[in-house]
Parts: structure tokens; sequence; C-alpha cells
């Protein structure tokens, strides 16, 4: 695909309702390449640019039965196939021994696919992203609010999206370049 | 909506199928101590423990929040404080089943078969002590928990936040006490029913199993007062979610107790400690051990994994209940077996009693919650837990309803 020489439009908004209204407002005229950028979170704003589902659940449920069944045999082996020894009279397989760490490892495989898991989903760290060359974007920091339709939007066309972006009551609309 | 508004009376026909049920199971609990004294006797202290241990969750829940400062809770905190107001009967019919069957605790009835204790347990087990005690617990609860329900109540007049201040101090030493307390409670009343044996994690284990069944009730409850009306659009899906959550990870933690009281003694394998399992985990005893482990941990951890369950109503409220089943069924492989055979007894004086429990546990709540607002009204952090905004999906939002949605919550 031809790289568009636009990532897109960046609308500023001075209050979180006016950010979320707007939202909620491209979301209805048809836009569903969004994004929002805002310098705390908003209740319900993940879910007025669309942001839905992710994967991460079933990937850290994997992950889980992962560790689960690792933390298991790391055990099971040893004490059953490569080495065994008797213990105080036990069965070699004696898994009720076995559980605490099992658990462990469920949890840990569990919490470290939710952390990886989660950066790679996100796309973190992301060293370069083309909204910081609008300068005007460092107040998303501080106390704007600001709402992305990107040029890879169906919809998206320069001067059509920068008037509804206006018409959403935007503080001011810039063009952001790739 | 008008909050001020207290409880609707109970529907004509619910009111007398509780009251039936409350008499014949009184009936049945009169004709079992008559002529099956040896199968009523711990059916009974199993429900009156229960109930004491519903009551003390109610109490516990609410003294956690203030604690916390949680404002989520709030919109439904008369639900666990109706529980601790449950806590003087309950404690009084507790004290009546200790005062009236001594023979219920062999160190109590020196017959020839018994072998004396030894030791510390000589001296801290007999009758006046052990009474006294319970006498002691008891009081310090109710007292600790009704004054911070009635501080609660008296905020509902003026609204000022002294009342909050006093309750988070209350709180705060309501929960050491009851931490402090509770765990020999639990060695008095249902461990030293079998005097010989003693495991050190039994206080946790009983608080665990005490805490995962209160949240349970507390579910139920506030479930069935949204279906009946009075917590209509007051309780939402978050606040389902934040209870869902609470269940699962209680539920997690009771069976990483269980597990861990099981797994020391099978390590050990001390013939003193093991005898307890021995006695639970051969015949017909050991499908009940596993049924326990099931209904209190394996349904609601792989039903409430999903995020969706915890939402719906309807499915938490299931679980909930199948968890209740399953904090009678911990409470019966705790008491029951050391008074049973090979066989575990179960028939209309286990039954009679539970049934007599659940009815005057229900008409007591409801006389209890109707006796102030169904939320309190003047809490300060109130606004915080109405404001636990539905998420809105996507499809519904149209242009413009973000403001109505912003205002709505605070309403």
């Amino acid at each position: 695909m031809k790289k568009h020489p636009l990532y897109g439009l960046i609308a500023e908004f001075e209050s979180p309702e006016a950010l979320l209204e707007a939202a909620h407002g491209a979301r209805a005229g048809g836009y569903r390449r969004l994004d929002a950028f805002t310098p705390m979170p908003i209740e319900g704003l993940a879910e007025a640019v669309g942001f839905e589902k992710t994967r991460l659940p079933l990937a850290v449920l994997i992950g889980g039965i992962c560790g689960c069944i690792g933390g298991f045999l790391l055990q099971y082996y040893p004490s059953v196939m490569d080495y065994p020894l008797n213990i105080g009279g036990k069965p070699f397989n004696s898994w009720p021994a076995f559980v605490p760490v099992t658990f462990e490892m469920t949890i840990l495989a569990a919490a470290l696919t939710t952390v990886f898991g989660m950066l790679a989903m996100n796309g973190l760290p992301t060293p370069y992203h083309p909204v910081f060359n609008v300068p005007e974007f460092e107040l998303a920091s501080r106390n704007r609010f600001f709402l992305c339709i990107k040029a890879r939007d169906p919809q998206f066309d320069l001067e059509k999206t920068k008037q509804f972006l206006k018409d959403l009551k935007a503080r001011e609309v810039y063009e952001v370049e790739s | 909506m008008n909050f001020e508004s207290t409880l609707p009376p109970l529907p004509e026909g619910s009111v007398r199928l509780l009251r039936a049920l409350a008499a014949v199971g009184g009936l049945i609990i009169l004709a079992g101590v008559l002529f099956a004294p040896e199968r009523i006797w711990p059916s009974l202290l199993l429900v009156t423990y229960f109930l004491v241990c519903t009551a003390l969750a109610g109490a516990f829940f609410v003294a956690l929040q203030y604690v916390a400062g949680a404002g989520w809770s709030v919109a439904l905190r008369r639900v666990p404080e109706t529980l601790a107001m449950l806590l003087p009967a309950a404690g009084a019919a507790l004290i009546l089943v200790l005062l009236a069957r001594p023979s219920l605790y062999p160190w109590a009835v020196h017959d020839s078969a018994y072998v004396a204790l030894q030791g510390f347990k000589a001296l801290w087990l007999n009758r006046p002590f052990f009474l006294a005690r319970a006498a002691v617990y008891l009081a310090l609860w109710i007292g600790l928990a009704l004054a911070i329900v009635r501080t609660s109540r008296r905020q509902d007049s003026d609204g000022a936040i002294e009342h909050t201040l006093r309750n988070e101090k209350l709180s705060a030493v309501f929960i050491v006490v009851f931490a402090l307390t509770f765990w020999p409670a639990a060695f008095d009343w249902i461990m030293s029913l079998e005097p010989h044996w003693s495991s050190t994690i039994f206080g946790v284990y009983n608080f665990a199993g005490m805490f995962l069944s209160g949240l349970a009730t507390i579910i139920v409850l506030t479930v069935w007062l949204e279906r009946l009306g009075p917590l209509h659009g007051v309780l939402n899906d978050n606040h389902l979610h934040d209870l869902g959550r609470l269940l699962f990870a209680f539920s997690t933690f009771w069976a990483y107790i269980w597990f861990s009281q099981y797994m020391l003694i099978w390590y050990a394998n001390f013939p003193e400690e093991t005898v307890y399992y021995t006695r639970r985990l051969h015949g017909a005893w050991q499908p009940l051990f596993l049924l326990n482990f099931f209904l209190n941990w394996v349904v609601p951890f792989f039903i409430l994994l999903m995020r969706a369950s915890k939402r719906s109503a309807t499915t938490l409220m299931r679980v909930a209940v199948f968890v209740l089943v399953g904090r009678w069924l911990d409470l019966y492989l705790m008491i029951v077996p050391p008074h049973a055979g090979d066989w575990p007894p179960f028939g209309v004086w286990e039954v009679g009693p539970a049934v007599a429990a659940v009815a005057l546990g229900l008409l007591a709540s409801f006389h209890y919650l109707r006796q102030a607002p169904i939320i309190p009204v003047r809490d300060p952090l109130l606004a915080e837990s109405l404001a636990q905004s539905d998420t809105p999906k996507p499809s519904r939002v149209s242009a413009g309803s973000s403001k109505d949605f912003f205002q709505a919550g605070v309403g």
C-alpha cells in the first residue's frame, strides 16, 4: 500500500466532555479509524473511539494453562521418570506436594503473558509517532484533549473531514504529517 | 427516582410461604430435640454457626468498605448492614445450642472411653470458661457491629461527615477485634468437636468460608432487591462486576486455605492429625469431600473467569447459590463426621434446621431492611457509588448523548 503523506487530522478540545461528545459524533458520522489522547483517563472514551475487545484475555488464559502444565511437569519428570527418590515412603508422583509450585508457575506465566502481551498488542514502546509532528500536541499531557481521525479511514477526505471536525466544535484542527 | 422510600412490604404470598417454612422447620427442630437428639444438635450447631458467620460477614464487609474509604459499594451498603443486624438473634441461638447440649463436645462430658486432654488444651477447654468466652466474643462483635450500623443510619437524617469519620474508626477497631476473636471462636465452637485434633490454620479456613458465603448472601439479596424494585436503577453492571470479582477472589482464597490445611497434614503424616482426613476421605464421605471443593471453588472459578458472567445478575446469583450450598456442605464436613458413623447422615433432621434458618433469616432481613431508607441517602460517597456508570456500548450511543450520560450518574 502506498504510504499516505498524511497520518491524519487531529482536533483539539478543551474539556473531556467535549472530546467524548466529539468521539461519539465521529463514530456516528461513520468514521472508524479514530484515536484519542488525553492527560488523564476518561471513562467511556475507549469505547467511544471504537475500542471493544482485545485478544489479551485469551493469551493470558493460554499462558496460565502452559504455566500450569509446565510447572507440574517440571516436578513430575524428575521425581517420577528421571531420578525417582523415595522420600518418607511417599509415592513418586506425590501430586499434592507439587500443587504449590504448579500454582505459582500458573500465576507467573499468566502475569508475564499479561505484561508482554499487552506491550506487544498495543505496540509499545513506540519511539516515533506522527502525532508529535504537531507542536501543539504536547498539550495532550497538560490540559487539552485530542481526537485523531487517521488518513487510513475509508471515509477520510482532507477537506470534508476537516470541516466535520470543526463542526464537532473542535477548538483547532491540525494536519498530522506521517 | 425517590431514594427516600423504604422497602415496600413483601408480597403477602411470600411472607406466608416463609412463615410456613419457618414453622415447619421449627416443628422439625422440636421433634428432633425430643426424638433424635444425636442428629438434631450437630445440625443446629451448623445452622446457628452459619447464621452467626453470615451476620459477621455483613459487619466485616461494611467495616472493610469504611476502612478502605470505598465509594463503589455505598449504594448497596444497606444489604450487609442488614446482615450485621442479624447478629444478636443468631448469636443468641448459637449460645442456646452451646448451653443446651454440652455433649456435642467430647471434652465436656467425661465418659470412660474419653482420653483426657493434656496441657494447655485441658486448661482452655472447660465449660464455664468456654461459655464465658463465647459470650465475650459475641458481645464484642454485637456491640461494635450495631454501633457501626446505628451511626450509618443516623447519617440518613443529617448527612454529617462526622458519622463517616466515626464509622471509619469503629470499623478499624472492629476489624482488629474480629481478627483476634474469630480465630479462637472457630477453635472453640468447631475445632474442639474433635479436641485431640488441631490445625493452626483452622481459623483462617473458617474466615475464608465465612467471608465467601457472606459475599454470596450479599449478592443474592442485592440482586433480589433489584428484581423486587427497591434497588432497580441503582444496581448496575459495574457494581455486579465488583461483587463478582470479590466472590471470585475469595473463592480462590478459600480453595488456597482449604488445600493448605490438607497438604500440610498429608505431608507431615502424623497420625493425630491425619485422623481428621482419614474419617472424611473414606467410604461414602469421600464424594462429599470432593463435592465441597467443586461447589466452593471449581464452579465459581470457571464460571466467573469470564467477564460477562461477573456482569450478569442471573449468572452471578446462580453461582452465589452454589457457593451457599457449598458453605453448608463445608460446615457439615467440619461438624457432623465426629458425631456420625461410616454413612453421612442426611434427612429431615439436617434439612429442617436449614429450612428454618433460611426462612427466619429472610423474614428478619426484610424486617430490618424496612427500618431505614434502602440506600444510605445522605452518605457523602453515595454520588460516587451511583456514578459507577454503565459503560455505553458504541452501537447504542448516538451523537450528543454523552452529556446525558455524564449527568445521569449523579442524579
